[in-house]
């Protein structure tokens, strides 16, 4: 079943469209990555699904229900972490989560049990009684994490969640979604860092000018670019020996000095051409120093997408 | 309100206000027999709602362009409900400060033998301290869903809503019309601007 359904969304600024008849759908209980450049209209589709912002027109669905008309109860399904998370700078982080709380409906026991769950998750209980307005950025953000988990939600709607965190920080925010989802929770999280969806995600929406250029698998949108694979070669005292190595089906260049590359016509081969190319590179008087088969990331494929656009 | 009524603000509303009437009232040689009660009640009518809007607005603005309100917008929370509830809470707290430093005020005279006149000393001063704050804070709120420039909202509170505030009472100490007349028609005004702040504020946060 799809937690979250986008048919034919626009959203205009004025003259400028920042989402031109988007398209996606999301199954329940898996985790869905938007990526796109700066100005994509990845934020705007946030921000349409949860009803913060009216749109032109489309369908925008969670859980089956328009979040512009939704029954103030319904809106308790989703948890939401927005770019910059802000709070009120006089509370105390133990006080934002106590308020937010109970906007979202926890009762009064529960509610302070499950503050000190999450403070606990995120490792932000020795802030408890600091004021928000004292509070660094990346504790800030893991309090804008808290409260969007606070509720239990069964749909996390995570707007670059890790944008601003240190690398342990990163981790922790990767496992508590690993974790969600395992509970069955829905999460939609748009980033930057190409690492994290492909960590994460069981399936990306790429974005570009407003408009979804792919949605699918990521093992679908690597095939539909058709990046190869390559074989990596470092190579000492490179004197361009390489150069004279002819081998059907193979071709080799040199990115940078002390550095080559090489592609197979046909990339079921690499098992048994690995061995021949690394003799007849030997044999020309190359010293290879090391030697490893490369993958096209999601980074590749994202920049074989887009990047020439920017 | 929860926050408000412990804020800085409200510190200063609270104990500053009574302790500057008192201060100025010592001080000032020459108030022509004037109570303390009368004096506390000019100078409440006349700082407390400019002080308590003028951080209103800021508070509104900072929150606003911050995106605050985003996180209660996403839970069951009506958006008109997030700017009456400032401005209810401020309002609130304003009545309650200007009351108890009018009442400090009346003790010190009652004790200090001058006849007190509960209509002229009390109801009086608190009507008038109520529609300039109803009025101040009603503009406060207006350019805080406005203006995305904290000095800009600064500026507007303090000449608009004061200005404005201060026009409506002064018709009434201007013998102009009753003091009753005079805080209809403030309220009345002031119901204006906090519906047309809660259509400008819901268009901002379209936006």
């Amino acid at each position: 079943m799809e937690a979250i359904i986008i048919e034919g969304l626009v959203k205009s600024y004025g003259p400028n469209v920042a989402v031109d008849h988007a398209n996606l759908h999301i199954d329940e209980g898996t985790v869905f990555g938007l990526i796109g450049p700066n100005g994509a209209g990845k934020t705007t589709i946030l921000r349409s699904l949860l009803g913060i912002i009216p749109y032109d027109s489309g369908k925008v669905l969670v859980s089956g229900t328009d979040m512009r008309r939704a029954n103030p109860q319904l809106k308790l399904k989703i948890g939401y972490l927005p770019q910059r998370a802000a709070f009120q700078e006089w509370k105390t982080t133990e006080q934002v989560l106590l308020s937010l709380g109970r906007l979202s409906g926890l009762e009064k026991t529960y509610l302070k049990e499950r503050v000190d769950e999450v403070l606990e998750l995120l490792g932000i209980e020795e802030y408890r009684s600091r004021k928000v307005g004292k509070l660094s950025g990346g504790t800030m953000q893991k309090l804008g994490f808290a409260q969007a988990i606070l509720h239990e939600p069964s749909v996390l709607i995570l707007d670059e969640p890790m944008a601003a965190l240190d690398p342990s920080s990163r981790f922790l925010f990767k496992k508590i979604i690993k974790e969600s989802r395992a509970l069955g929770t829905t999460i939609l999280f748009s980033s930057h860092i190409l690492s994290d969806i492909e960590d994460l995600a069981d399936s990306v929406g790429l974005l570009q000018q407003g408009k979804v250029r792919y949605s699918g698998t990521i093992a679908g949108l690597k095939k539909e670019v058709d990046l190869r694979s390559e074989l990596m070669v470092e190579v000492v005292d490179d004197k361009g020996e390489w150069a004279s190595v002819r081998l059907p089906g193979v071709d080799i260049r040199q990115p940078s000095p002390g550095y080559l590359v090489v592609h197979l016509s046909d990339v079921t081969q690499w098992d048994v051409m690995v061995p021949k190319i690394m003799e007849a590179l030997m044999n020309a008087g190359c010293h290879i120093r090391s030697f490893n088969r490369r993958e096209p990331n999601l980074e590749d494929v994202y920049m074989a997408y887009v990047g020439g656009s920017n | 309100m929860n926050g408000f009524y412990r804020s800085k603000v409200m510190i200063a509303l609270l104990i500053g206000m009574p302790l500057i009437a008192l201060l100025l009232f010592v001080l000032t040689p020459d108030l022509e027999g004037l109570p303390l009660g009368s004096f506390t009640a000019l100078m409440i009518s006349s700082m407390a709602g400019l002080l308590a809007s003028t951080t209103l607005a800021v508070s509104v603005i900072n929150e606003r362009t911050q995106g605050v309100y985003d996180l209660l917008i996403v839970r069951p929370v009506r958006r008109p409900h997030i700017l009456l509830a400032k401005y209810l809470a401020v309002v609130v707290s304003v009545i309650a400060a200007a009351f108890l430093s009018l009442l400090v005020a009346n003790i010190y005279d009652w004790l200090n033998n001058s006849p007190i006149d509960i209509g002229s000393s009390l109801a009086e001063p608190m009507m008038v301290t109520i529609t300039m704050a109803c009025v101040s804070c009603a503009v406060a709120i207006l350019v805080g869903s406005l203006v995305r420039s904290v000095l800009l909202g600064i500026i507007l509170t303090l000449y608009g809503g004061n200005q404005l505030s201060a026009v409506i009472v002064l018709t009434s100490l201007q013998d102009m019309m009753s003091t009753e007349a005079a805080a209809i028609i403030g309220l009345a005004l002031a119901a204006t601007l906090v519906v047309l702040a809660v259509i400008m504020f819901n268009r901002k946060l379209n936006s």
